[in-house]
């Protein structure tokens, strides 16, 4: 950062992790990740700090923040709070000006986002109260399966045949997985399953919506390569996913930031 | 017990407290209402409810008293009938009620219980528990509306009626329920039936079939209340009991036009939802619900006039359908984050259907009369219906409710969605939740989705204004 450089911050607390991107002039500075916890202002605080040390700054520093997440009303030090939905378009049409669709799959929900040719939120869909087609699904199916949430992804790509997992509905459908591996079936076809009934749930979701190219695949699940390539599969065309998925949501929130304090410089 | 406080608020004089106090008392007992209760229920009518208004605390109250009443209507009264939802046949009630005025003729369930115990006191939850324990088991999609009409008969909460009338013209669900009330502590039931097989694109022709089927049993269902409470209907008091409704109908029209027509809005919508329930009630205070509306009319032009609002003027302007009638939280969520509802009615004649309806009061034109509301009919005049609303009340965009136990409610969202955007250009945003139970929902993830469809709409007013 110069002289006379002003900094602004975007703050996201999801259901499974927090994250806080920092920048400056529409440049990313810095960036942190770490879980969420059980509490919400203080690990948005640890969050900020972290990014805030990489490059030398303090709270103060920040000229703007805004919170976004299911946790964004309890950032006791953010100026405002914005959905995640609307953070996401931001963020991802910043990055990737021709990306009309975003398929955001976090801890706790899945969403499905339409952006109009100026970046602003067309129309979504949003997972209702169940779990399946979220990343606490793949969670509890590694647990099931003794594989850690990044091994998942290369194992499904192996698959030559994968499972079939007709349940809708996590519970019941860990019960499927030890059934189907009593069954003899091997680990990469039920993971390779278990990603395949994760993207039918959102392909289904987001078709009130639509699937516009270019689409952009993010949140903490994009990390997955074999959701990846069965969302790939699913929708017929390619997914852009960028070099840290789990941050559009902060970024966006960090680039509102900085719109909001132009506005508020030029009034 | 501290209710003064609370009955202040719903309207009551302190003398009319005192009064009443024997009643309250004991009303609020056999419900297990105490202070704990009390005070949640003072906080959620402040937070939810305009009582800056005289008229809003009157209607507050007409609905206290109807609780009071339903609690204490065996011991005061000589017979007990009840009705729910969907509720045509309450309006022939209306008319029993001059009849026989010693009888209590309620509508427990889905109108006095779900208002009052859920949306002022919410304390739902443990009638809907009963409900679930005594045959309408949680995860089954039975409807919450009948759970807690079986759970509040089966926890002793409302005496068992001497009869029931159950309206099969909609859905299964009434007569499910009642035929399980009937099986485990014989209460005689009788059916208003109707034709359940609309086809699709039917509407908006209305068959003489149907309206002659629903209306003949109207006559069969008239004979059985006759027979239960010993005395006849004259066609005077049926005819009477049709103008007190069109009465407090006409008045709540006013209303309606009043608050929809504005910008800004000058009152919450939670208001004019008190009163859509009452027009489907056998009010036990009809004539104090008519002047309760007609000093709210008089408050809310007074607001209109001076250019006062509870929202910003240019506020978008959504059509907010199947709502969630337990949970005045909701609508007052979609106001707090900017956006104008000026209707928020599923079955509210559009101006053009209106004009098709007849003044004259027999039960074949009631039933027309309903039937002009697609909604009520099947699927595809749903669609129609929202999509003809959106048009009519020239909204910005709709929130269109997806009650996950409804059978009619839970098909026509998705699809109104696409038609509405297809034939208005307009957006909408189904919202995952259910009519009459709060446990299928969590308010902040509803919350994540109307800000942001908030958002979504001052963008494109903004942007069309530029």
């Amino acid at each position: 950062m110069e002289r006379g450089d002003v900094a602004v911050a975007g703050v996201d607390v999801g259901a499974a992790t927090a994250k806080t991107v920092i920048i400056c002039d529409g440049r990313v500075l810095a960036y942190s990740i770490m879980p969420t916890g059980h509490s919400v202002p203080r690990t948005a605080e640890t969050v900020t700090k972290q990014a805030l040390d990489k490059v030398g700054l303090s709270l103060a520093d920040l000229r703007y923040i805004i919170s976004t997440g299911y946790g964004r009303n309890s950032v006791p030090f953010a100026n405002k709070a914005v959905t995640e939905i609307i953070c996401h378009g931001k963020g991802a049409y910043h990055l990737r000006p021709a990306v009309r669709t975003i398929v955001d799959i976090g801890g706790q929900d899945s969403k499905v986002i339409g952006l109009g040719e100026n970046g602003n939120v067309t129309d979504f869909a949003m997972n209702d109260k169940c779990a399946a087609g979220t990343g606490r699904f793949l969670e509890v199916m590694a647990q099931v399966l003794d594989l850690s949430i990044e091994e998942m992804g290369p194992v499904s790509l192996t698959s030559k045949a994968p499972c079939q997992i007709s349940s809708t509905c996590t519970i019941f459908a860990e019960s499927e997985m030890v059934s189907l591996r009593a069954e003899g079936r091997s680990r990469e076809d039920l993971v390779a399953g278990i990603h395949r009934s994760v993207v039918s749930r959102v392909a289904v979701m987001g078709r009130s919506v639509g699937f516009r190219r270019e689409v952009m695949f993010t949140g903490g699940v994009a990390k997955n390569v074999g959701v990846r390539k069965f969302l790939e599969d699913e929708l017929g065309m390619e997914v852009i996913v960028t070099e840290e998925p789990q941050i559009m949501g902060a970024l966006g929130a960090a680039l509102l930031a900085g719109a909001e304090l132009n506005a508020s410089l030029t009034s | 017990m501290k209710y003064a406080e609370l009955f202040r608020l719903c309207g009551f004089e302190p003398a009319e407290i005192e009064k009443e106090s024997p009643r309250i008392e004991k009303a609020f007992r056999k419900f297990g209402i105490g202070d704990e209760d009390i005070k949640r229920a003072e906080g959620r009518i402040k937070e939810y409810y305009d009582v800056e208004l005289m008229g809003v605390r009157k209607l507050l109250g007409v609905w206290m008293k109807e609780l009071i009443a339903l609690a204490l209507c065996r011991e005061e009264h000589r017979k007990v009938v009840y009705s729910e939802w969907p509720g045509v046949q309450n309006i022939l009630l209306m008319g029993a009620m001059h009849a026989a005025p010693d009888v209590y003729f309620g509508t427990p369930g889905s109108q006095t219980l779900n208002l009052v115990m859920g949306g002022i006191f919410d304390k739902l939850r443990p009638i809907l528990e009963a409900g679930e324990e005594t045959g309408l088991p949680a995860g089954s999609a039975h409807c919450a509306l009948w759970q807690t009409h079986v759970g509040a008969i089966a926890k002793g909460l409302i005496p068992k009626p001497d009869l029931m009338i159950s309206a099969g013209w909609y859905c299964d669900q009434p007569a499910e329920a009642d035929q399980l009330l009937h099986e485990l502590y014989g209460i005689p039931v009788v059916y208003l039936d109707g034709c359940l097989d609309w086809q699709w694109g039917e509407w908006p022709n209305i068959g003489t079939r149907q309206i002659k089927y629903v209306a003949g049993k109207w006559a069969k269902v008239k004979q059985k209340v006759e027979e239960v409470i010993g005395r006849e209907i004259p066609f005077e008091a049926e005819r009477q009991g049709l103008r007190d409704n069109a009465k407090l109908f006409y008045n709540f029209n006013t209303l309606v036009e009043l608050v929809g027509k504005a910008d800004p809005q000058p009152v919450s919508q939670t208001v004019t939802d008190l009163v859509y329930w009452m027009s489907y009630t056998p009010l036990q205070n009809r004539e104090e619900a008519n002047e309760a509306v007609t000093l709210l009319c008089k408050e809310v032009k007074q607001r209109v006039d001076q250019g006062k609002g509870v929202l910003p003027k240019g506020a978008p302007r959504v059509y907010f359908g199947l709502r969630i009638a337990v949970d005045p939280g909701i609508l007052r969520m979609v106001e707090d984050v900017g956006l104008s509802m000026p209707i928020i009615f599923v079955d509210w004649l559009t101006p053009q259907e209106r004009q098709k309806t007849s003044s004259v009061a027999t039960p074949e034109k009631v039933m027309e009369g309903l039937f002009r509301r697609g909604c009520l009919c099947s699927a595809s005049g749903a669609i129609d219906y929202f999509a003809e609303y959106c048009k009519a009340w020239n909204v910005d965009g709709a929130i269109l409710c997806y009650p996950y136990s409804c059978r009619p409610y839970t098909i026509p969202p998705l699809m109104a969605k696409k038609a509405i955007k297809e034939r208005l250009g307009i957006p909408v945003m189904v919202l995952e939740g259910d009519a009459y139970d709060t446990r299928q929902y969590s308010a902040g993830a509803l919350r994540t989705r109307v800000e942001t469809f908030a958002e979504l709409l001052k963008a494109r007013k903004a942007a069309t204004a530029a």
